[in-house]
């Protein structure tokens, strides 16, 4: 669900900006608070692919953004766009120097910021963009490999079912299951490699 | 149903298949930043080290130089040796002052240098002070070990210039005298150990 920030919240957010450009520390922990959590869970979490990633890169982002705040300019649509951009070039920084399987790669952060250089959104609608372009990926990706795979991945990986329920509904042993899962994923490894190489 | 050997090979490592579960479950539905975490994070780059300080941390930092200067004790100070043991295991005595032992009969007196600047100055100064008075004070051992003790190898004051390939800049003063104390301590310890007839 998107709600665009009202035009009160939007001043005062500005007002906010203002006061940290100015040095403020505390209002710079204000905008960090109300707008962090937000990018952990929707920009960096999914694209970095474990939570000691998307920390240790928001903790980098925290303290970019305290160096260099004074070079932020308001834009209508509030802090988070360029709070995010900030944090993109740090997921692609990250990126760049370890070998980690993720489901994104270089390019693809390269894509969005390029994207996001380009249109002017709000938090929230930024939010629901990055949460649904990596549940996309996923989908995407599961499409790439065997079906009887893809349910294994998506009901043991995905939504957590127990072995055995998840043996249940593929039809098969729970010593089996665990063998599906296993090829399953040296498949979808293997569609992240091929991906990975499309233009 | 069993897994062949080609199948096998085609299987991914454990950790490798880890990362991937992790990927997905981070792209498919992300998690939130434990709020206690987020706040620590914040703290830790909203902390202006350059803020005035209070009264109580004048009070609290005057303790603590004195502490690490061997003048008292002070909280941190355990936490400072075990910093300087952990960097430094083969020199523990360098990091921090140890009280003065009392001097061994025809062996000199020992010497703990400090550091900080005022240690480079007292290093270079030592060094001299050696080569004149530590070799005065050892003559009766030089008389009947001549061969132990040579002059030429003793090391003397210069400048520190040689310790520089780089130009210098307003940054890393600390390191460059850390750098000098150090290479005039180690110079020292040679001394010593070649008045003391040891090497």
């Amino acid at each position: 669900v998107h709600a665009a920030p009202s035009p009160a919240e939007l001043e005062e957010e500005r007002l906010l900006c203002e006061r940290a450009q100015r040095g403020d520390r505390e209002a710079l922990g204000a905008l960090l608070r109300k707008h962090g959590p937000r990018l952990y869970r929707a920009a960096l979490l999914p694209r970095l692919g474990s939570a000691a990633a998307a920390e240790e890169a928001l903790s980098t982002v925290y303290l970019r953004v305290v160096e260099k705040i004074d070079k932020f300019t308001w834009q209508d649509v509030g802090f988070y766009p360029w709070l995010r951009m900030v944090a993109l070039r740090i997921a692609l920084d990250q990126l760049r120097s370890k070998k980690r399987e993720v489901l994104f790669d270089v390019s693809d952060i390269e894509r969005e910021i390029d994207a996001s250089e380009r249109e002017a959104r709000d938090a929230a609608a930024l939010e629901v963009h990055d949460l649904a372009l990596a549940r996309g990926r996923v989908t995407e990706l599961l499409t790439r490999i065997n079906p009887r795979y893809a349910l294994a991945v998506r009901l043991r990986v995905l939504e957590e079912r127990p072995r055995e329920e998840a043996a249940l509904e593929l039809g098969v042993s729970v010593a089996t299951f665990d063998v599906v899962l296993h090829r399953a994923m040296a498949a979808l490894k293997k569609a992240l490699a091929l991906a990975a190489e499309e233009p | 149903m069993t897994v062949s050997a080609q199948d096998q090979e085609e299987l991914l490592p454990e950790e490798l298949e880890r990362e991937l579960e992790l990927s997905l479950r981070a792209a498919w539905s992300p998690g939130a930043i434990d709020p206690a975490r987020h706040e620590a994070l914040l703290e830790l780059a909203l902390e202006d080290p350059l803020a005035p300080a209070s009264a109580e941390e004048l009070v609290e930092s005057d303790r603590l130089r004195r502490a690490l200067e061997g003048d008292g004790n002070h909280p941190h100070l355990g936490l400072a040796r075990a910093l300087a043991a952990a960097s430094r295991p083969a020199l523990p005595e360098r990091a921090l002052p140890v009280p003065e032992v009392p001097p061994a009969p025809a062996r000199g007196r020992v010497v703990y240098v400090a550091f900080g600047a005022a240690s480079a100055v007292f290093a270079a100064a030592a060094a001299v002070a050696l080569l004149v008075g530590g070799l005065r004070r050892s003559e009766p051992q030089a008389a009947s070990a001549p061969a132990l003790i040579a002059p030429a190898a003793l090391a003397t004051s210069r400048s520190s210039s040689a310790l520089f390939q780089e130009p210098f800049t307003l940054e890393g003063t600390t390191a460059r005298i850390d750098r000098i104390t150090s290479a005039r301590e180690r110079e020292l310890r040679q001394n010593r150990y070649l008045a003391w007839g040891v090497r």
